[in-house]
């Protein structure tokens, strides 16, 4: 029998001609990456244990960047020793100003490529699937080990396929199918399994839609979240690193758990409820619900295609007097984009407050609500208390996000087409 | 080793951020104090009232969501240990990598009420609801995370190897 897309990368990383789901082994990691405030847990563990060296400084990207600029001194002095852990190691840092969210700026540095294995702390990391890796989350607690060692143990996941068919109607993304999916099959439909988003959809989808639905693979239980390598990424990838690359697919013959058919042109714009991604109602369903605070942003949909979308719909229009509109570009370079393209200037006249590149909002001690507010945001979770007690949030696309905005309350961003 | 403590029962899909809520980190409140925060938002009095050794029961999809390291409050109340029906693989690793016994157990949920007695027998995979009688049994751990798990966590194995070489 073949080998999925996962089992063939740990098989490789593992220096085994094949595995099967449920095996442990230790697998070499091609790529990590450090966040600015969990860095200091592995300094401390190396200076504590005298590790002169990290295993391969060429393969590892720090950023400044989850709370930044920094609003509290735990976070200041974070960012000192990641900066000394950065300097003493060798490591190459992406300072504030040079910066993105952790898993855009990886991505933008040419760190995510077909066929490599990358587990790194933030659980979102599963992101690069959108460019064929088999990317993992990890907690602060493994890091140092990954860091010293550049290996880690990993059970074999089962692997599920998601076939994606049909086209997308107007004012419908990849965030909408990828909702659809966790409103449909729920929150624990890929627990600990990797899974793989294939079909005519999966392909004519642009990278930036791949990294949506890849992104909110965690959100499904997902270890891996893999899309297949073709012409896009390929020149992607090309483009931001000279280094070889080798774009794995599933064997025909492959096992795979389960395998569900999505018809996307079935779907139209999509919002997850409070308190869960799995919550999720047709907009026809919560249309009218009045929002004080919306946010466009975060690694799942703070990308130049997002803001594109968000400034055809605020173009010459104005955020409802009774509402705030975040906006917060994923990346330096997106942000410097959108500049060039008069996003910005799109944004500030509609109303809006554009924010330079950070988690913003998503991580949770940005832009709190208060109690008894609504945000609509188009980040990746809705959970009770993550954005200020006793406030609900609710999720959608940036269409669907900016549309509303207008409004002031959740809004089908079809009446803009 | 055993463990024999007071059942506290949660629900399905109890997520990081309700474990180990944001308003509680990054030096937010005094060191020593971030545990009180764990579960509060649902259940105020856990963290205060917890004893040593008591046994947390949670749903499906335990741990869902941010990497942060949830687990750490749990050691720090002393909880003995976690049992879900299923874990999120990222919270489960947390676990292990700290030593944290965190157990998957399906149809656990239908066994225990809240503030009912149980036992877990390690060597023997054994759970016991003391308050009905009932006895379970859950899979040991496979070998390279057991030994994970007695050196005590990714920590010591860093350091065994780091030493060794």
């Amino acid at each position: 029998m073949g080998m999925t897309i996962a089992e063939k990368i740990l098989a490789k990383n593992s220096g085994l001609s094949k595995v099967e789901p449920g095996q442990i082994v230790i697998a070499r990691i091609d790529r990590t990456r450090i966040v600015d405030y969990k860095a200091q847990d592995c300094y401390n563990v190396f200076k504590e244990l005298g590790i002169k060296k990290v295993w391969d400084p060429k393969r590892i990207l720090m950023v400044i960047e989850h709370h930044v600029p920094p609003s509290t001194q735990f976070h200041a002095d974070s960012h000192v020793i990641a900066r000394k852990f950065a300097r003493e190691y060798g490591i190459s840092l992406l300072e504030l100003g040079r910066h993105g969210i952790c898993h855009i700026a990886f991505i933008e540095n040419g760190f995510a490529r077909p066929g490599e294995l990358v587990a790194a702390g933030d659980s979102h990391t599963c992101s690069y699937g959108a460019f064929n890796v088999a990317a993992r989350g990890l907690g602060p607690d493994e890091m140092p080990y990954v860091l010293a060692n550049g290996k880690l143990w990993f059970k074999v996941p089962e692997t599920i396929r998601f076939e994606l068919l049909g086209k997308l109607s107007p004012m419908v993304y990849a965030k909408d199918i990828i909702l659809y999916v966790a409103g449909k099959f729920g929150t624990d439909v890929a627990l600990s399994k990797s899974v793989e988003f294939v079909g005519e959809t999966a392909k004519a989808l642009p990278l930036s839609g791949r990294i949506t639905i890849a992104n909110m693979g965690i959100e499904i239980g997902a270890k891996f979240a893999i899309f297949e390598a073709d012409e896009k990424t390929i020149k992607y990838v090309e483009e931001h690193t000279s280094d070889s690359f080798e774009p794995v697919k599933s064997d025909l013959d492959a096992h795979f758990s389960a395998t569900y058919t999505v018809d996307v042109s079935n779907i139209g714009p999509m919002v997850a409820c409070p308190y869960l991604v799995s919550n999720v109602k047709p907009i026809e369903e919560v249309e009218g619900i009045t929002i004080q605070q919306f946010f466009i942003g975060s690694c799942t949909n703070g990308m130049i295609e997002d803001l594109r979308v968000a400034a055809m719909i605020l173009n010459e229009k104005k955020v409802h007097p009774d509402s705030r509109l975040i906006i917060i570009p994923a990346s330096t370079q997106i942000y410097l984009q959108a500049l060039k393209e008069g996003l910005i200037e799109i944004f500030i006249e509609s109303g809006a407050m554009v924010e330079g590149p950070a988690c913003g909002l998503c991580g949770g001690d940005k832009g709190l609500l208060g109690k008894g507010e609504r945000g609509l945001y188009s980040n990746n979770r809705n959970f009770k208390g993550r954005h200020g007690r006793g406030a609900e949030v609710y999720l959608a696309s940036p269409a669907t996000v900016a549309a509303s905005a207008i409004k002031g309350k959740i809004t089908d961003p079809r009446i803009f087409l | 080793m055993n463990i024999k403590g007071r059942v506290w029962k949660f629900g399905d899909e109890i997520s990081t951020d309700l474990m180990m809520p944001v308003s509680a980190r990054y030096g937010k409140v005094p060191e020593g104090e971030a545990k009180f925060s764990c579960l509060s938002a649902i259940r105020p009095e856990f963290s205060r009232n917890v004893s040593p050794e008591d046994i947390v029961i949670c749903g499906k999809h335990c741990g869902a969501g941010s990497s942060r390291p949830a687990p750490r409050l749990f050691v720090e109340l002393k909880v003995g240990c976690i049992i879900a029906e299923s874990f999120s693989h990222l919270f489960f690793r947390n676990a292990i990598a700290i030593g944290f016994p965190a157990i998957e157990l399906q149809g656990i949920s239908h066994e225990f009420k809240d503030g009912e007695q149980a036992e877990v027998v390690f060597e023997k995979g054994e759970l016991r609801n003391l308050t009905s009688g009932k006895i379970m049994y859950f899979k040991p751990y496979p070998k390279i995370i057991q030994e994970l798990f007695e050196l005590g966590g990714v920590k010591a194995l860093l350091k065994k190897e780091f030493i060794n070489n």
